[in-house]
Order: structure tokens, then sequence, then C-alpha cells
């Protein structure tokens, strides 16, 4: 698989720096969200929009769709979840009880509940099936913000600026932590739910097993020390994916941790980075309003 | 004749054509309505179905025009139909004066007044008639909020007419005046400038341009209409030049300079920010960047506002004037006034001479023509003895202690005196508080504050010396004097003088030094030794009783000991004040100052009172040591030291290193470009912050950072990832969406902590002490009850407690049944147990009855037949409250007996309550199970455990002690069914058996009466659970209580005749048979 660095589109739309840019589980469209309180759907294949979402009251830091496309969830600065319906563009619900900003949010459960993490140290799961507002369960171990939650199978991995990296298994009844020494700025998983990616701030990226918790790799060759940027694994799993503060997007080998290749995708930082989950396709975002699809 | 007459008639107008000739000529040609409408008025005739002419004479109309009978349609007027506004009140049913209007009237009011054709409407005032008569319509139909007319200002005339296009065409601006040279030099003149025009005579419309009133835009924010201006004319023309040279500043820059008259005017308002709505309780203010977002408003406003000004500055003046309503006087035109005040500088440099012309330099100042002269009044002057601080009021003790505290330093000679005073108020506190040792400590610390405060203890001494005379501490016994009557007189006066204090002695001594009869011994007199000694001693045994109040009232005899050693005279005052009641008197103190005794009834609840005083004493006592503990331990989590809450730099910026967050300011450049600014650590850039923080801090920021440095430096080493895991907690909810199932599922929750904050304390060893007390203080209650009851003698009652005089008693009332039992009738000393044994003895012939009736019942039926009539005889007795009891008991024996599975489940809670602690009265119910035969001996120790058993406090495990009491007696049943043989024997041989089962009745009225205390619900239900089962056997014993009941009834009259008996024959009871018999039982 090649290492996309094309640029094929440059969606503009955003007035003002786009924080976040997920694809949707099939890799169809993509979706973004930025500073100007809105969410843009896109299509990043033939490079138009498609819809914007308007409703926040703050800046939109994070979103995540649903399995089935129809709902996407969307959090930011006004300490709230929103959920979407995707096709009228209407908010279909709220849930509040975040103390400050949204960092984060998936779709977990088959899609059942949604797992958020913010400025407050804590993450929340709310669901999405009953009518309560209020969060199923509240985890209050971290002692900084909570920057990046994942769902893997039965569990919820949640990374937060304090350096810890917690697994809560439901299945099991615990709440493992590993501690990377390091803030994590972003998590993402491997296709195969194995491993997990962390984007720390001592520009590094480590790669752990999820299980164990072992460190596998570190991936180094970039800064990252201040801002919250992105990272991703290539459709393969071959390839790491992490961004630098100086504008480029620098891709890995896997297992041999090796920067194998990095391109400028901007001028400034690349906010936000993903990966399309089946072909060579990455989509960044930037805060000069841009969002870009390489291949 | 006829025809004669009818030449004299003369006729007007037409005849009458007959009725039947119209009738048949008009059968056919009935007219069609429409065509007759279609005709004029006068030519319309009205028909009736047949086709008649309506005729209906002078009174009714004559031919009537409408439709027959009525007016216009078939049903007449027709009253609207009724439209309920409910469904839309918006709109409201209107009727219209034109629906009730003739033709000409309509005619007449919709014709149109003399007018201008739109088009020829110039400057639109008949538009604005219009426009006005039609919101004058409106406002009378729709009230409005505001009421009155609309103001004029409102209006504008909207079209272009031709007039105006003309007047443009001509070259006529709007806004400019119209007008002539002639009009240019009239406005000139008026506006005293002379200015020739800047247009010339170009154009007919020729006068410079009109300065125009503008419209004001609303920029305070004073209510609508209101006018802060209104009494103070002078300041109105002011604001107005303010407001004129900000606007005509405005126009310039706007039409000029563009963007820098843009600027300008941003300046101009920039001292308008703050002029909004605050942020919300939810808006976080914080510098975190959320600014940003917003829109700067004031940038805004000050953008609309430009842009509104420039649109107003095109709008035509309204001729009413706002200025001109209030001065009507001034009516110079609008025009003039305005330029007058433009070109008159408003603080316009004088010159030299004007300024000494008004004799002062300063401009717009001149100098005063006269000299006031104030009044000077000295200030008040301070007394010399002035104490610059406030003295508190002694009241409260501890202020009182911290008031001598303070005065000590200033002056150590009054505060001895304070000091006395002070404990003596403490102590007052003490008391009235009921004995809280605070204020008992707060006494001992004052009266030590007084010893320290006053070396010599003189003062102190003097203050006491008004409660106490000088006496010698010590004093040896004085010898009444031989006299008799004097003695007594002594002794009547030196208890008066004690009671009632020195007064009582210095009106003696007046009557001493006026009649030298009398009480001369206070004059060194005859008896005076005695009289002091006996009023010293006196004296000293009232004290000893006031502290011993006040050591009742809860002041420990340590602190008493301090503060006797830190003073006795405060020690002397403190009980002087306990002495004394502290306001009003309680309905208790009265009593007991009076010698009043309470009645029954309110002795029994003054009981309460102090049961309920006991109750509450170890809760609101001390709290235990350990729980103190834990509590300080909570605590010390939840607090901080006050150094800590320093909310300065450092400290902030340590809470944000501890938040994660970074100093706003130097972030500020990456916040403006959008980015989440994470920290390098948590630990790192709190040490970075702190280094950061300012000089005072310095110390403390650099023990801070070099903790911080150690750590990160220890992280740093470590660079491999540490796991750690620890349980957590799913909640269900959560499982079940997972669709796992929930690891913790049938696992006890772990104890929360109230989320909010608790005004509960848990203090779980005070409360098991507060509930050990109150268990005793219930086992007390019970036993003083039963004691009540019994009528017990008062050796018994006077060591209520002591369970071995209470088992004596009862074992030498069972004695005495023996005894009795052997003579055929009850005795027994007390009038209770008398009852019981009597009705035991009754029982005796019950049993005797059945056996006699030869059904060959079981001996287990009469026992119980024997204990349930001893326990009816005994409500007869007693009339208790409680009658369900007993019966209970009866059947829990009865259908144990019939279903021998029930016998285990009644084991099982026994056993279940052995479990729980200590020997309880159900071991030995099991106990009477194994020594089936055992007879009187294993329920007399379950009456020996109960007070332990009681002690526990459970009163709900009385009711199932009772159950096992009832247990072991149905063991025992069975046990004799089993050995039924020897039973018959005894059958036949009744007055062997008569015994023990008369013993065994005692016993179980015994522990009926007991188990009343705590009725169990559990028995209760057993109860209905057993009514259930065994219906049968149930109403075979109903059939035989009642036959019993008549029996019962016979026998209770004779039942208190042998009562009677007996307690004659008590005085004559044989002691040592019954001591043996309870020997041989405590033995057994």
């Amino acid at each position: 698989m090649s290492l996309p660095s094309n640029l094929v589109f440059n969606l503009t739309g955003h007035e003002g720096p786009v924080l976040n840019v997920r694809f949707n589980p099939k890799g169809t469209y993509c979706i973004s969200c930025g500073k100007d309180r809105t969410l843009r759907l896109w299509n990043p294949h033939k490079g138009f929009d498609i819809k914007v979402y308007k409703g926040h009251g703050y800046e939109v830091r994070d979103v995540s769709v649903s399995t089935d496309n129809s709902q996407m969830a969307s959090a930011g600065g006004d300490r709230q979840l929103f959920l979407w319906d995707v096709a009228s563009g209407n908010v279909i619900r709220k849930f509040r009880g975040h103390d400050a900003r949204i960092n984060t949010v998936v779709h977990a459960a088959s899609d059942e509940v949604l797992v958020s993490g913010g400025h407050d140290q804590c993450v929340k799961m709310w669901d999405c099936r009953s009518r309560s507002i209020d969060p199923i369960q509240t985890m209050r171990q971290f002692k900084d913000d909570v920057t990046s939650v994942l769902s893997v199978g039965p569990a919820i991995l949640a990374g937060s600026v304090d350096g810890s990296l917690r697994r809560f298994d439901v299945r099991m009844g615990r709440a493992y932590s590993d501690e990377l020494h390091h803030p994590i700025a972003e998590l993402a998983l491997t296709h195969d739910g194995l491993c997990v990616l962390a984007a720390c701030l001592d520009s590094c990226l480590r790669l752990l097993d999820v299980q164990a918790g072992e460190l596998l790799a570190s991936y180094r060759g970039h800064t990252h020390s201040n801002v919250r940027m992105g990272c991703a694994l290539l459709a393969d799993d071959q390839h790491v994916v992490g961004c630098s503060e100086d504008g480029r997007v620098c891709y890995w080998e896997l297992v041999d941790a090796d920067l194998v290749h990095s391109f400028q995708a901007n001028e400034s930082v690349v906010c936000g980075v993903a990966a399309h989950p089946t072909e060579s396709c990455l989509l960044t975002c930037s805060v000069d309003g841009t969002v870009k699809v390489w291949r | 004749m006829a025809e004669s007459d009818e030449d004299d008639y003369v006729f007007y107008g037409t005849s009458l054509q007959d009725e039947g000739e119209t009738t048949a000529a008009a059968a056919g040609s009935k007219k069609d309505p429409a065509l007759t409408r279609s005709l004029p008025v006068h030519q319309q005739e009205v028909t009736d179905e047949q086709g008649r002419r309506r005729f209906h004479g002078a009174f009714t109309g004559g031919f009537s025009a409408g439709y027959y009978n009525t007016v216009g349609s078939k049903e007449g007027w027709q009253p609207s139909s009724f439209a309920s506004s409910r469904a839309a009140p918006g709109q409201r049913q209107q009727q219209s004066i034109e629906q009730f209007m003739d033709e000409d009237e309509l005619e007449e009011r919709q014709k149109k007044g003399l007018g201008l054709k739109a088009s020829y409407d110039t400057f639109g005032s008949t538009a604005a008639e219009l426009a006005r008569a039609q919101a004058a319509a409106a406002a009378a139909s729709r009230p409005s909020a505001i009421p009155g007319a609309v103001p004029l200002e409102f209006f504008e005339p909207v079209s272009s007419s031709i007039g105006r296009q003309l007047l443009q065409k001509m070259g006529w601006r709007q806004g400019r005046g119209i007008g002539g040279p002639a009009a240019a030099a009239a406005a000139g003149d008026a506006a005293g400038s002379g200015g020739s025009s800047k247009w010339g005579t170009i154009a007919g419309v020729s006068i410079e341009n009109t300065p125009m009133y503008v419209l004001d835009p609303k920029q305070d924010l004073h209510g609508l209409g209101f006018d802060p201006f209104e009494g103070a004319e002078e300041f109105r023309s002011r604001k107005r030049q303010k407001v004129e040279a900000g606007r005509t500043q405005a126009q310039a820059g706007g039409s000029g300079a563009g963007f820098g008259g843009q600027q300008q005017r941003q300046q101009q308002q920039q001292r308008q920010r703050g002029v909004a709505f605050g942020t919300g309780a939810l808006e976080e203010t914080d510098t975190m960047g959320y600014l940003e977002d917003y829109v700067d408003a004031s940038a805004e406003l000050v953008a609309r506002k430009g842009q509104r000004q420039e649109v107003f500055a095109y709008e035509e003046a309204s001729e009413s004037d706002d200025e001109d309503r209030f001065n009507p006087a001034g009516r110079a035109p609008a025009a003039a006034r305005i330029a007058a005040a433009q070109h008159e500088p408003v603080l316009a440099l004088t010159s030299r001479q004007q300024q000494q012309q008004h004799g002062s330099f300063i401009p717009n100042f001149r100098a005063a023509s006269q000299i006031v002269n104030f009044p000077e009044y000295p200030p008040p002057k301070v007394p010399a003895n002035f104490v610059a601080f406030h003295k508190f009021t002694p009241s409260p003790a501890a202020a009182a202690a911290g008031g001598v505290a303070g005065a000590s330093a200033a002056d150590p000679a009054a505060a001895g005196f304070a000091a006395a005073k002070a404990a003596a108020a403490a102590a007052a506190a003490a008391v009235a508080a009921g004995g809280s040792q605070a204020a008992a400590a707060a006494a001992a610390a004052a009266a030590a504050a007084a010893a320290a405060a006053a070396p010599a203890p003189a003062p102190a001494a003097a203050a006491a010396a008004e409660l106490q005379p000088a006496v010698q501490q010590d004093a040896a016994p004085v010898p009444p004097p031989t006299d008799a009557a004097l003695a007594r007189q002594i002794d009547t006066l030196a208890a008066q003088v004690s009671r009632s204090g020195q007064l009582v002695e210095a009106l003696a001594r007046k009557q001493a030094q006026q009649n030298p009869s009398k009480y001369q011994f206070l004059l060194g007199g005859k008896g005076h030794e005695y009289y002091r000694w006996r009023l010293q001693q006196l004296q000293q045994q009232q004290q000893q009783r006031s502290s011993a109040a006040a050591a009742a009232a809860g002041v420990p005899p340590g602190n008493q000991k301090a503060a006797g050693a830190a003073g006795a005279p405060a020690a002397a005052a403190a009980a002087a004040a306990a002495r004394r009641p502290q306001g009003p008197l309680s309905v208790q103190d009265r009593m007991a100052l009076l010698g009043e005794t309470p009645l029954p009834a309110s002795a029994a609840g003054k009981q309460q009172q102090q049961q309920q005083q006991q109750q509450q004493k170890p809760l609101r006592g001390s709290v235990a040591t350990t729980d103190q503990q834990r509590l300080a331990a909570a605590l010390g989590s939840a607090f901080v030291r006050g150094e800590q809450q320093d909310m300065g730099e450092a400290y902030q910026l340590q809470q944000q290193a501890v938040a994660g967050l970074r100093h706003p300011q130097q972030e500020q450049q990456l916040q403006r470009a959008g980015l989440t600014i994470l920290d390098e650590s948590a630990a790192a850039p709190g040490a970075a912050a702190v280094q950061r923080s300012s000089k005072p801090a310095a110390d403390d920021a650099a023990t801070t950072a070099a903790a911080a440095a150690a750590a990160a430096a220890a992280a740093k080493a470590a660079q491999l990832p540490v796991r750690t895991f620890e349980d957590w907690r799913p909640v269900p909810l959560l499982c079940k969406r997972f669709n796992v199932p929930d690891p913790y599922k049938g696992k006890a929750a772990p104890v929360q902590m109230p989320k909010l904050k608790s005004e509960f304390l848990a203090l779980p060893d005070t409360a098991a002490a507060a509930a050990a007390a109150l268990a005793a203080a219930e086992e007390e209650r019970l036993l003083q009850d039963w004691q009540q009851q019994q009528g017990l003698p008062a050796t018994a009652a006077a060591a209520p407690a002591e369970p071995a005089s209470f088992l004596d008693s009862i074992m030498q009332d069972i004695a005495q049944d023996n005894a009795l039992a052997d003579a055929a009738a009850a005795a027994a000393a007390a009038a209770a147990t008398a009852a019981t044994a009597s009705a035991a003895a009754e029982g005796q012939p019950a049993a005797a009855d059945a056996a006699k009736a030869g059904d060959a019942q079981p001996v287990a039926e009469a026992a119980a037949a024997a204990a349930d009539t001893a326990v009816e005889a005994d409500q007869e007795e007693f009339d208790m409250p409680l009658l369900e009891k007993p019966l209970d008991l009866f059947k829990a024996i009865f259908e144990d007996v019939t279903e021998s599975e029930e016998e285990e489940e009644q084991q099982q809670p026994a056993a279940a309550a052995e479990g729980q602690g200590r020997s309880s009265g159900l071991v030995n119910g099991a106990a009477a199970a194994a020594a089936a035969d055992a007879g009187a001996e294993v329920p007399l120790r379950q009456q020996q455990q109960q007070p332990g058993y009681r002690g526990r406090g459970e009163t709900a495990a009385v009711g199932q002690a009772a159950k096992g009491l009832a247990d072991a007696f149905m063991r025992r049943s069975t046990a004799a069914g089993a050995e039924q043989q020897q039973q018959q024997q005894q059958q036949q041989q009744q007055q062997q058996q008569q015994q023990p089962s008369e013993k065994e009745a005692i016993l179980q009225a015994l522990a009926a009466l007991r188990s009343k205390g705590g009725s169990s619900k559990s028995s209760s239900k057993h109860k209905k659970k057993h009514k259930k089962e065994s219906k049968s056997s149930s109403k075979k014993k109903k059939h035989k209580k009642e036959s019993k009941g008549s029996k019962h009834k016979r026998s209770s009259s004779s039942s208190k005749r042998r009562e009677r008996k007996a307690s004659k024959r008590e005085g004559s009871g044989s002691d040592g048979s019954d001591s043996g018999s309870s020997n041989d039982s405590e033995s057994e």
C-alpha cells in the first residue's frame, strides 16, 4: 500500500481552525469539526461538501459517527454531547453532565453507549437507548484532561494528560492503568484492536499492547510537545501516521519504527488526521480551516 | 237614508281593491322576488305567498317592505352566530358601526374629505394624516402596551410625490430647506451668522443645508420616555450640544475619511464598553481562550451605531421637538438655535481683559463678592478615663474569660474583680448549658486568669466577701449557749443569713442596735462565737450542696478542683451563681423549691423524661475517641491549612499546574491559532509555573519546583510504561449495553460516600455506646415495670439492677406456689404472683375436668389449657393491654404439637438467635427440649438468663424467647405424649402431677408477662401461618376453648376467694420448705 502523500482535494468551507476530522466507519464520507462551531460533512473521494451542522455554541472538538451512519455525536466547548441525526441535521439529544469542555467522544457498545472525556478530568458514559440524559457512569480516576477515548470490544480506553492510558474492562470489572510518563494527546487503535497507538507530548508515538500493556514500539522523529494533534494507523496496519508541529505528516514502519516518509501537509500545525479504514487515503485538518485529502 | 249618508262622505285616496278579486287575479301571477327587487323602490310591492299585497294597517306599519312580517330575510334580523374566541384567542370578533348603518348614513360616513392624492402629496401630510387616523383606529381597537396616541415622529411619508420629484430635479436634496434667497437671508439673520449661502442662487431651493433635527436614536439606558433633564433645563442644551458635536464629527468622518473616521468613532465609543449584560453564571470567564469566540461586542455596537447615525442623518426632522415641548417660550427656529450652539465655543478662551473684568484669572470663574464664614465648633472632649475598646457583656462565659484576659493586661487590679465576676458568669453558663465541659473549663480558666492577673487576690476576696463573711476556714466547734431560746434564735438567724445573705444580718444588727434585748449576739454579746461558728457551718454546708449540684450538672470534679485551686472565692462565687436560678423557673424547679411531690402520672412522665435524658446523654456528650480520630482524619483531607489557602499568584499558578493548564498570557499566541494547548506533563509545568511566580512566594516555589523536578527526573528515568490495575465496578446498565455479564453481580456494592454534603456525621462507636446505654435503660425500665406489676417489696425495688435479688424473689414465689399447691390453694406474697398462682391453681380443676370427662386427652393439652386459663386469669386481674400475646403463645404450642415440621421451623430462628450473640433464652429452650421432664428448673434458668439477654436491648428477640419457651414447653408435652402410659397414671394421681404442671404454668405466665414488653412480629406471622396450615386442629381447639371458657368464668370468682385466703395465710407460709425447694431447683 502506498503512503498517501499526494494532495487530491482541498476541502474548504470552515471559517476557522478545523480541530478534528473523522471518517465514517465505512470510509465513504468524512466529517470535520472546528472552531467555527460547525460540523461539516464531506465526500472526500469526490471533494465536495454535503451538509453543515450548526447548533454548537462553542468550538467542536470531536465527532464520532455511528456504525450505521445514521447518527453522530459531537462535543466541544459547550460541555454537552450533541447527538445528531445525520440525514436531517437535527439534534436528537443533548447530554449534559460534563463540568468543562469535552475533548473527545466515541461510540461504544454497538452504538448504544457514548463515551466522552473532557477537561473535567473524567470519562463519562452515556446511554443512547434510554431517555436518560444523565451519564450511566463516570470514571474519575484521571488527574488531568482526558484527551482521547476509544472503544475496544467490551472495554474503554482513555488517554489523559496525566500520562496514563487507562482501560476500563467492563467484562472483567477492572480498570487498568498504564503509566506512560508523558501526556497523551491522542490514541489510535490498530484495525485488529490488539494494539493502541498513543501520541505522547514528548515527541514520541508509543505503541502498546492493549491487553498486556507492554510497550511494543516508540516512534520518534517529529516534534510534538504542546498541542493536541492526531495520530492514526494506515488501513493495512503497516504504517503509523503521526503529525509534527511544523506541519509535516510522518509515516513510520510499524514494526521497525523507522521514519519512512514525511511530507509537508500544511504550513502550520495539522490538528487532526484520519486514515481511511480500507484504502490508502489520509485526511488532515489544520488551523487554516482546510481539510485535505491525500492519496 | 243610507244613500244620503253615503253622499255626505268625502273619500280621499284610492279605495281598497276587493280582497277576493285580488286573490283571484294574483293567484296565478305570483311575483318573483328577484323581479320585484329590480324595480324602483316606489314600484315595489310586497305580496304574500298567494300573491296578495300585504296590508298591516296603520298600527302595524302599512304595507310592509320586508320579508313578510320581517325585515329582509325570513329570520328577520339575524343575530350573529356566537363564535367562541377560545379557539382563536387572537382574533376578536369585530362589529363595525357600518353594520348598523343605513345606506345614507353610510354614504355620509364614507364621503371622503378633501385631500391630496398620493401622487401630489409632496410633503406627505395627507399620507401622514391618513396613517395617523389608521393608527388611531388601530390603537382604539387593539389595546397597546403604551397608552395614549402614537407619537407623530413615528410616521413618515412613504411615497415620493410629484412635488418632491420636482424639487429634486431642481436640485433640492433631502434635508435642505426650501425657499429663495430671501428665505435664506431670513434664516441667516435668525441664526445671527449672516453668512451667505454656499449654494448661492442657483436654484429656487437655496437655503443652506438645514441643520435638521435628527431623531435621536436611543443611546442611553433610560426607560422609554424618561427624561433625566426634566427638572434641569440648563443641562439639556449642554447635553444636546455634546450629542450634536459628536454627530457632526461622525458625519464628517463617515462621509469623508471613511475608515479613519470610523476609527475615530470607535475611540470615541470605546468608553461604552461594559454597557452590556453580564456574563451568565455558567459562562467561563477564565482565560482559556473562550473569549476569542465572541464577536467583539463593543466593536459591533459601535459599528451598528455608526450605521444608524448615518441612516438617521438623512432623515427628516420632526416638527415637534422635545425641546419645544419643554420650552414653549423659546420658539426660535430650531435651525437657528443649533447653528448658534455650534458656532459658540463652549469653553472659549477669554482675553485677559475679559478675565480681569470678572476679577479672576481662572477662566469661567469669577471672584466672589462676599466671603462666607462658617461657624466652627470644637470636637467633643474625650473623657480622661475613656477606654477605647469595647467591653463585652459577661453573659457568655468564654467572652467573659477573654474579656478578663484582655483586661488583665491593662488593669491588673480591676482584673481580679472582673475575673471573679467572669467565673461566676461562667459557672452560671455551665449550669444553664446543662454542664457542658467547655463552660466549666472556661470557668476554671477564668479563675486561673484571675489568679494570674491579680497577684494579691484581695479584690476577688472582697468581691466574694459580699457572699461570704471573712471567717476562719477550720473553726473548732463551739458549744451552743446554755440558754435554749437563745440557741434557737441563733440557729434561726444563722440559717436565714446563710440562706438569704448578709442583708438579713445587717437588718438584725440594726434591730439589735435599736433594741438591746434582741440579737445581742450579733454585737458580740452572749452566743456570738456560737453564732459565727454556726453561720460558717451552715454556709459551708450550703456551699457543698451547691457545688454538688454543679457537679451533678456536669462540671467534672477535676475541673472543679482546678477551679478550687485557682481561687476559692471564685468557686464560691460560682457556687452562689449556681444557687441562684438563671432565667425563669421551670415547673420542676418550682415544685422542687416548694417541696411538692409530683402526681403518679406526671411522675411516670418524669421518669420517661429522665430516661430520655439518659438516652440523650451519651449522644449529646462526648464523642467516642475513635470517632473523633476518624472525623479528624476525614476532615483533614477536606480542609487545608490556612497558609495554603492564600489565593495569591503562586497559589493560582500551582492550581493551574495541577489542572494541567498553562499560563494564559504565554500561550496566547498559540491559542489565537486555534490550537489546544496541552502540557508537557502535569508536574513539569507546575515547576515552570511556580518558577514563574512572583518573588514573595519564592521559597515556597523553590521547594515545589525542586520536588517537581525530582519527580520529573524520576519519571524520565522510568520510561517503560507501568501497569497497575484496580477493581472497577461497571454499572449493571453498562454491562447490559455492552452485552456482557455483570462481573460484580451478587457482590455487595461498595459503601458509597454521599455525593453531596451531609448534615449527619457517622459516629459508629459513639452510636454503639449510645445503643448500649439505651439497651441498659430499656432493661432497667422493663425490670421496673415488672416489679411494679408484681408489687414487689421495696427492698427488691431498691436494687432493681440486681438480678440476684430479682431471681430470689421469683424463686420465693415459686417455692410459695409449691407449698400452696400442696395445700390445694394458691398463696403468694405479691398480688400478681398470687393471681398467677391462683390461675394456675384454677388450671388444675380445668385439667381435672378434662381428665374426668374421660376423653383420654393428652396431658399436653391439659397443661396448655392450664396455661391458657392462667394467662386469661392474668388478664382479668391486671387488665393488660396486650390481649393477643398469650393466645398466640397458646396456638404456637398447639400447632407445634400437631405438626412436627413446624417444630423444626421454630427451631431455626432459635438457632439463628443463638448464633447472633451471647447465651440467650433460646438456648435454654433447646435445653428444655433435651431435658423434657426436668421440671421447673429450666424455665427458671431461663429467667436467670433473661436479664442478661435483655441487656442486648433487642426487644424483638423477646418475642422469640417466648416462642422458644413455648417450644420447650411443646417438646416437653410431646415427650409427655410419648410417655403416655406414665402420664395416664399421673392423670389418675392428679395431686402428684399438679405440682410440676403448676410450676410450668406459673413460669409460662411469667414468660408471657415478660414477653409482653416486646411483642414480636414473627410470632404473629407464625400465628397466621399456623392458622392457614392447620385449620382443622385449630377448630378442635376452639371448641375446647369454648367449653373451657364457661368453666373458667365460673371458677374466676372462686379463684379470687382463694387469693384472699392465700394472702391471709401468707404470713404463716413455711419458709424452710420453700428455700429447700428453691435450693433444689438451683442445684439442678
